[in-house]
């Protein structure tokens, strides 16, 4: 099996320091990604046991949780394919670039359940942009490696998607919604 | 608006992301200070963007359960032990206990180990963050002032406010203290005093032993006088216990400075978290 060997110069001390660490933050991108905790836990499991395989690929200094984001999408991605035919999102940027010519002010007393239950209210390619950016505190460059997309996408995405999480919380301050939390038995894009 | 508040809008996610030349984001900056909705915007966006990282922090729904946590540490060490890697006997011992205490039902909040490793690896992580906060910037997060930190993580830091050297007069010239905050280095927060004598950073690094229960770092309860480490990379490594606390004295300067720098920070911070 390729990977660490005693004479390589990564370690499991190395790994255990660098990668560990992330581990709450990894669970909790892919559990809102999967919206299934069995099917997080999976991934979650997965992407260790090959960024372990693989640890003597990553540099030392740079960013371990992006590198260890980039496993983790690269291979829910590859499920996805496998499980069934990829349904390509539609040309989401387009639609949306329509719907949010206007952009409402951000409201002062935001609860947790106002943020997630709107960013869950946008489309899914969004909903990743903003996690990668403004919880993984990702670089574009990363985010772009991490989703294989141009960098030009994740700019245009990041800022209309969070333009599109504004109208949301906008329209759920005005109906009083509250929902969006992860629930176990629908995972994302299989409904 | 004007076409300029139009133009600093359209940067305004770039520049929150701290993606944008240095000297875009102080064009930015200016603007800011003189346009009130400008910056009234900038504000929305800032407390969106800390907004929604807050709720996956604090959100039950998203957090992992201990039992995978520990499950998963037993398999990656597994793994680990069949590619040839070198794991310590006592960590497939502790995969095993924490096991058994699964099967047993108790529940493990966190996976704790003893070992003269457990400071090691603390210690690496000590000088991760003396390189990545004292020496180059490279940290993923500001760092805050260490009465914010106390008021939100832990308490004891407000007690290194004022903590000074017993001696500033040391025989290879003047220690000075030129910084205290906290900061974040993988995930652990530390107090940091940051020191300058011989012309050289020496970082004074406090870890909180309830700092490490968020984390996956073995961690070190042993109490241990002021003793020096093995060199991490060209950091000496000094370290001793204070309450409820591990120190860490790092620097790149010749490890008989760092002892002696050492020595006239021990008693005071001892003494400044055994009254915190």
């Amino acid at each position: 099996m390729a990977g660490l060997s005693s004479s390589s110069p990564a370690s499991w001390e190395g790994f255990e320091t660098e990668a560990l660490p992330h581990l709450d933050r990894l669970f909790r991108l892919a559990m809102w990604l999967e919206r299934d905790r069995q099917t997080a836990e999976d991934l979650v499991q997965d992407t260790l046991i090959q960024a372990l395989k693989s640890f003597h690929r990553y540099t030392p200094g740079t960013n371990c949780r992006a590198w260890l984001v980039t496993i983790l999408q690269h291979l829910r991605s590859n499920r996805r394919r496998a499980a069934f035919r990829h349904r390509e999102v539609q040309d989401v940027d387009d639609t949306i670039a329509e719907t949010v010519a206007f952009v409402p002010a951000v409201a002062q007393d935001l609860t947790d359940e106002d943020m997630l239950g709107a960013l869950r209210g946008i489309p899914e390619p969004f909903q990743d942009i903003i996690i990668l950016c403004d919880v993984e505190d990702m670089t574009y460059k990363e985010i772009a490696e991490a989703l294989s997309i141009p960098i030009g996408t994740v700019m245009s995405r990041l800022h209309r998607g969070r333009a599109a999480l504004r109208k949301e919380l906008a329209a759920r301050a005005g109906t009083g919604a509250q929902d969006g939390l992860p629930a176990a038995g629908s995972p994302r894009g299989t409904s | 608006m004007t076409a300029e508040c139009r133009e600093v809008r359209e940067l305004a996610d770039a520049y929150l992301s701290e993606q944008l030349l240095v000297e875009t984001m102080h064009d930015i900056v200016r603007h800011l200070e003189g346009c009130l909705a400008c910056r009234a915007e900038f504000d929305g966006r800032r407390r969106l963007r800390t907004g929604m990282k807050a709720a996956f922090e604090r959100v039950p729904e998203l957090q992992p359960r201990a039992e995978f946590q520990a499950r998963l540490r037993a398999r990656l060490e597994a793994e680990a032990a069949a590619t040839a890697v070198q794991v310590p006997p006592w960590r497939h011992w502790g995969a095993l206990a924490a096991s058994l205490l699964l099967v047993a039902g108790l529940g493990i909040g966190t996976l704790t180990w003893l070992s003269g490793s457990s400071l090691a690896a603390l210690a690496r992580l000590a000088v991760g963050d003396h390189e990545n906060c004292a020496l180059t910037f490279r940290l993923a997060q500001k760092p805050i002032s260490l009465e914010q930190a106390a008021e939100v993580y832990d308490a004891a830091f407000r007690s290194l406010q004022t903590v000074e050297p017993v001696t500033t007069a040391l025989p290879g010239g003047p220690l000075e203290v030129v910084d205290r905050h906290s900061c974040v280095w993988n995930e652990v927060r530390f107090a940091h005093l940051v020191l300058r004598y011989k012309a050289t950073i020496v970082s004074v690094i406090v870890a909180s032993d309830a700092g490490a229960t968020a984390s996956w770092i073995p961690w070190a309860r042993l109490d241990h006088e002021a003793s020096a480490l093995p060199a991490v990379g060209t950091e000496q490594v000094v370290s001793f216990r204070g309450a409820r606390h591990t120190v860490f004295v790092v620097s790149s300067l010749p490890a008989a400075d760092v002892q002696a720098v050492a020595r006239v920070m021990t008693e005071p911070v001892k003494r400044a978290l055994a009254g915190a």
